[in-house]
């Protein structure tokens, strides 16, 4: 499969402060890929780099097959971002930004194809009004607005959900989807793993600069395995029992009123049998994935 | 690619309002001294002329265009340099303070092409606003005063100037007040890839100008080396061109000495620009 962004060793210091210390990651060609990190884990200093915003102190970028630095206006060409938060020029309209971002881009677009554009992200009835009169959301959609104005075959969006009101979620992800079924190439970055569960199928966690895991969601989520946490009242007995069953080998401890134990979606139902057969009363049963239990403990560290 | 670019900068430029207020300023300041002209020239002429009239017979009509637009001009070219820095020195950095530069260098165009673009925006509006500066001023003056011969009064002599001998002298005047106003664009554009407010390379560029018209002004030993270097003593040299006879190696001086700035300025604003991080 082809490689849209290949990243080697990537760093990037500021004076002393390393923010990016070791990314390593691979994008393939239809790929809507999860960048995922707790806030400052340089998912946005990364992004930079991939836009040819900062240059990397060390490691190497490759979009299209080409190193960046040596290409980056015919990379660009072929690129979508939006970096942070798409800002526009407030004193101008929605429409105005487009058509001056379109000709920057040296493209030739066409009313038509502006209008298409306001009707693709939802705000049709509004590309007459001055940017500064459009909420956060409408801001974000004008961004996607404008990334697809050359219509790219590489996407960026860097936290394109992030200040949205719920049905805003819903209708990026549904453009999001939408981009995917066109056949772009999404790079999405978020601090939130259940939005890149919902859209990715592939992702990387970074945490501290550094790559921790790269892979498919399916496997990386995976319900092999998964942390599960039941709340019952005699956790003593309750492990005792589980452990005199099939369950034996799982790996069991009581956490105040809880048992944790790792076991197999499958079976959480099972359990929940064996310990009402014993008369124990279980008041709640909820399962996490490792990674994600992994990536809670990340964030909450991060905090 | 460049040309499209290059629109899109002016195009902004008109857009903003920040950039009428130059033309505002200008235009009143001019109308007001036109009218208090119309109104009480006169008493003003003949209070300037005063002591010259026990030695000399002055005949004809001395309140013309000419005088009142080199009059203006006096007044005007000080602040000028303010309100072209109010619009220059935004360039770069209004947008990396609104956040838009983020945006406008992950487009397929490279940094260079950004900074010259930007910059040849500013040195468009400089020249508008000095156009319409001689306009408002020239124009209007000759338009109310009508023609004359221009008398200019030095500390030190006094200079008569035949109407038929001074058109050539304004435009000149004009081109290398142009020259100097590009320094203040050239200046505050660099303060302005520097900076991520627009504020900061406005205040900056005025308190260098400051800072050099005083160390100009200061008749110390210690200066005197460094005074012909510093681009505020050419600033004024237009002046020049109403001497008689005109001190030709002079103008080529301040030519030479204002010209070496603006290439400067530029040469740095599109290195640091370059190089940068754009991290708003």
């Amino acid at each position: 499969m082809e490689k849209i962004i290949e990243v080697n060793n990537l760093q990037k210091s500021f004076g002393s402060f390393q923010a990016v210390t070791n990314i390593n990651m691979q994008v393939f060609a239809g790929d809507c890929y999860g960048f995922l990190g707790p806030n400052g884990a340089g998912k946005s200093t990364t992004i930079r780099m991939l836009t040819g915003l900062i240059k990397p102190s060390a490691g190497t970028v490759s979009v299209f097959g080409l190193p960046l630095h040596h290409h980056k206006t015919n990379i660009l060409s072929k690129v979508g971002a939006i970096v942070e938060k798409p800002d526009f020029y407030n004193y101008l309209s929605a429409e105005k930004n487009l058509v001056l971002f379109a000709r920057i881009c040296g493209c030739n677009v066409p009313q038509k194809r502006i209008d298409e554009l306001f009707d693709v992200v939802g705000l049709n009835g509004r590309q007459k009004d001055l940017v500064k009169s459009y909420s956060h959301g409408m801001k974000q959609r004008l961004g996607i607005a404008q990334v697809l104005l050359n219509n790219p075959q590489l996407i960026i969006l860097d936290e394109p959900t992030t200040g949205l009101d719920p049905q805003g979620i819903i209708d990026i992800r549904n453009l999001i989807n939408y981009l995917r079924q066109q056949g772009k190439t999404i790079l999405l970055s978020s601090h939130i793993l259940s939005e890149i569960e919902l859209i990715s199928n592939r992702m990387i966690i970074i945490n501290k600069g550094q790559t921790v895991i790269e892979g498919s969601v399916t496997e990386l989520l995976s319900e092999k395995a998964l942390h599960v946490t039941i709340d019952v009242n005699k956790p003593e007995m309750a492990m005792q029992l589980l452990q005199q069953s099939k369950f034996a080998l799982a790996q069991i401890e009581i956490d105040g009123t809880a048992l944790k134990l790792n076991i197999p979606k499958d079976d959480i139902a099972q359990v929940n049998k064996l310990l009402a057969q014993a008369n124990l009363d279980v008041f709640e049963i909820s399962f996490k994935r490792p990674l994600e239990s992994y990536f809670l403990k990340l964030t909450h560290n991060n905090k | 690619m460049f040309l499209n670019l290059l629109l899109v900068e002016i195009y902004k430029i008109c857009m903003k309002p920040r950039s009428y207020i130059g033309f505002i300023a200008i235009g009143a300041i001019a109308m007001l001294i036109h009218i208090a002209m119309w109104l009480d020239g006169r008493a003003y002429i003949s209070m300037v002329t005063q002591s010259l009239e026990q030695s000399f017979n002055i005949e004809g009509n001395i309140l013309n265009g000419n005088l009142v637009c080199f009059i203006i001009l006096q007044m005007l070219i000080i602040h000028v340099p303010l309100l072209v820095a109010m619009v220059t020195g935004d360039l770069m950095s209004g947008e990396a303070a609104s956040g838009s530069l983020r945006l406008l260098a992950t487009k397929p165009i490279t940094r260079s092409q950004i900074v010259c673009s930007k910059f040849i925006a500013g040195l468009a509006y400089t020249l508008i606003l000095l156009l319409f500066l001689a306009i408002v001023s020239w124009g209007a003056a000759y338009f109310i005063f009508g023609s004359g011969d221009l008398v200019v009064l030095r500390s030190d002599s006094l200079v008569i100037l035949q109407a038929d001998d001074i058109n050539w002298r304004f435009v000149a005047a004009f081109m290398l007040a142009y020259l100097s106003l590009m320094l203040i664009t050239s200046l505050s554009f660099m303060l302005s890839c520097f900076s991520n407010n627009s504020i900061g390379p406005i205040i900056t560029t005025m308190a260098i100008m400051i800072l050099f018209t005083i160390i100009c002004s200061l008749e110390i030993q210690l200066f005197d080396s460094i005074k012909p270097w510093l681009f505020t003593t050419h600033m004024a040299s237009w002046r020049l061109f109403f001497d008689n006879p005109i001190e030709w190696p002079k103008i080529l001086n301040s030519i030479y000495i204002l010209v070496i700035h603006v290439v400067l300025f530029f040469g740095i604003s599109l290195y640091h620009f370059n190089r940068k991080d754009i991290l708003v």
